[in-house]
């Protein structure tokens, strides 16, 4: 079958009164988290994945990746609006798509975002539908050394991709990995840091940690400062952008579209990595930089582009390789293996109706999303009058329901809140989440394949130098790590100059 | 802050360590290659070593003025959650998540948000009811009930 007889079938599956009912909930419900501050798409994700347990695999995916990049869209109403980001990838977007707003053209920045991220989103999505089939193909050639080696750079690239102090990136990653190894070994059957708990044999549940983390730690937070509800009073017309704004915004969208969408395929490359990247890119290559900041067009187009082509390229990891590349692409896996899917290189062969569907299923939410949000837009933003003394017991209980439905288990409530404070304490002493939850999805795949790999070696070490493709990884990551190093220390060196 | 944050990294650097002495309790090689132990206790020995760096590096830096709390009423609307949560978990084996939500739901806006005790109540029952309905009645999904059932 070759990539567009696949995709016919995929839109065969998706295009039913089920698949899209529930594709429409995912985009709202992502639209929704986007639009509301205090609750990100992974925390989102985790309260509904619970939700999607009866669900069919194409339903249950196509409204968590709906709800992933539907917070991408949604993020940025209340940025343009309130100079309110709605999640971190659209904290960008409020530097000029704000001050536009201020100049009386709100419209045209909320036009602009939602046409910019329907562009990125489409284009990106054309790439995934063609790359993807390709790489499992591929994919299905690699064995446990190789799959040692790819998740050893899916780690390495988690910490280049931190934006604060890389120690205390390692910290994190290191705490995942640790917590992972909680439970009982499968090889070995040995019970590992379980200290006679059934409990803590079971190990820690994703979600609850997810929740924890992301959802409880963020109302901490929240609730130390005083929030008050947002009430708009400025007019929104004239979504359509002009002949001149669509002349500044095509080359910055592209860019961010190339961006946002290579980031994505890199493990740890997130949306807010590829939006801020990309701001810095159209200030850089901008003929009047010192006016970003002021209500540039372009300062609007390339992020949100970017951000929104982040998530398509975010999948190609998981769908072709089983390596999910960022905390929302490791809990989609999550629920596709709860649905006795395995994403990976046989994910084709073995569910091309499931893969094929998943993939139809983000063009539809992006054109579900375009129509949601422009002519909406007046009603995404009456969602702020709602104060947040209402708002976070509410979140607080939808959250207890997604841990606890799980395993239906307390203890799992108990790990969601001692993860909620611990995250917040983290996030005190300037602690990135991200790696905690990357090192807890990906340290268990490392050491299974890493065990295989040894069983099937009798050279011990020497058969990840002996397998070209192996060696070829290990060669990247020691130039990721070679790289990495000269040009921090460079940054460093120029800001001691600074200084 | 700047005590709080060495607080912090010795807790990376005892807990690494400890880490690591279970770990080799565990096995850092096995019959057929990497032991039960052998990731643990990289991860350990990561933490550890993590912990003394900051402690000589990131911990200097930080401002000796700078304070974990933003104010004092902020630490108390913080500290008051965490408090009924923990109540709330603790009451709910025994009364069921909607009766607990009833209760602590009012509890969280009245002493985190100052909301009036009538306006709580009436948030609380409607939340409260609308997800006993839409995940209990009509997702079916399982949520603790307690003993009365509910």
């Amino acid at each position: 079958m070759d990539t567009l007889d696949g995709l016919i079938q995929g839109f065969g599956v998706i295009l039913t009164p089920g698949n899209l009912y529930y594709c429409f909930i995912g985009s709202l419900i992502g639209t929704l988290t986007g639009v509301l501050p205090g609750i990100g798409p992974l925390a989102a994700l985790s309260l509904l994945l619970p939700a999607t347990y009866g669900l069919s695999p194409v339903e249950s995916i196509a409204m968590l990746s709906a709800i992933f990049y539907g917070a991408m869209y949604g993020g940025s109403i209340t940025s343009i609006l309130v100079n309110i980001p709605g999640e971190a990838a659209s904290v960008v977007t409020c530097l000029d798509g704000y001050q536009m707003a201020r100049k009386g053209r709100a419209g045209v920045a909320l036009g602009i975002s939602a046409i910019g991220s329907f562009l990125a989103g489409t284009v990106s999505l054309v790439i995934l539908t063609y790359l993807s089939p390709t790489l499992a193909e591929f994919a299905v050639r690699l064995g446990p050394p190789e799959y040692t080696v790819l998740v050893l750079l899916g780690l390495i690239c988690t910490l280049m991709m931190i934006h604060g102090s890389l120690i205390k990136g390692l910290v994190m990653l290191a705490l995942g990995a640790l917590l992972a190894a909680v439970g009982t070994d499968v090889v070995t059957g040995t019970e590992r840091f379980a200290f006679g708990s059934v409990n803590f044999a079971a190990g820690f549940d994703l979600v609850s940690v997810v929740i924890g983390l992301f959802g409880v730690s963020e109302i901490l937070s929240n609730i130390e400062e005083t929030l008050h509800s947002q009430v708009v009073t400025r007019r929104i017309s004239n979504l359509w952008p002009n002949r001149a704004d669509w002349r500044a915004s095509w080359a910055p969208m592209l860019r961010g579209t190339g961006l946002g969408f290579g980031l994505g395929l890199v493990p740890g490359g997130s949306p807010v990595t590829a939006s801020f990247l990309s701001y810095a890119i159209e200030r850089r290559v901008a003929d009047k930089p010192e006016e970003f900041g002021t209500g540039r067009i372009e300062g609007v187009a390339g992020p949100e582009a970017a951000n929104n082509a982040a998530v398509a390229g975010g999948m190609i990891p998981l769908l072709s390789l089983g390596i999910p590349g960022n905390p929302v692409t490791a809990l989609l896996m999550g629920a596709l293996i709860i649905q006795g899917v395995q994403p990976g290189p046989m994910f084709l062969s073995q569910h091309p109706d499931v893969f094929w569907g998943v993939i139809a299923s983000m063009y539809v939410g992006n054109v579900i999303l375009l129509i949601l949000n422009l002519p909406l837009v007046g009603l995404w933003v009456q969602l702020l009058r709602v104060p947040y003394q209402v708002l976070f017991p509410i979140i607080l209980l939808l959250a207890m329901v997604g841990s606890y439905s799980s395993n239906k288990n307390m203890f799992d409530l108990w790990v969601m809140l001692g993860f909620g404070v611990f995250g917040y304490v983290a996030r005190k002493f300037r602690y990135e989440l991200s790696p905690l939850v990357l090192g807890l999805v990906l340290a268990p795949m490392f050491e299974q394949s890493l065990r295989q790999a040894m069983v099937m070696s009798p050279d011990g070490l020497m058969i990840f130098i002996n397998r070209p493709m192996s060696l070829a990884v290990l060669v990247l990551i020691a130039a990721i790590v070679v790289y990495s190093i000269i040009s921090r220390n460079k940054g460093r060196t120029i800001n001691e100059k600074l200084a | 802050m700047r005590r709080a944050e060495t607080a912090l990294n010795a807790v990376w650097l005892v807990g690494g360590a400890a880490v690591c002495v279970h770990s080799i309790q565990l096995g850092l090689i096995g019959d057929q290659g990497p032991g039960s132990g052998l990731v643990p206790f990289a991860a350990g020995f990561i933490v550890a070593a993590c912990g003394v760096a900051i402690l000589l590096s990131h911990g200097a830096r930080i401002e000796p003025g700078a304070a974990f709390w933003l104010d004092a009423e902020g630490r108390g609307r913080v500290l008051r959650l965490v408090g009924i949560l923990v109540a709330m978990l603790l009451v709910m084996p025994y009364a069921g998540f909607t009766l607990s939500a009833l209760v602590s739901v009012p509890l969280m806006m009245r002493a985190v948000g100052g909301c009036s005790w009538l306006y709580a109540f009436t948030v609380a029952l409607a939340a409260a009811l609308t997800i006993h309905l839409v995940f209990v009645t009509l997702v079916q999904t399982p949520l603790p009930r307690g003993l009365v059932g509910l």
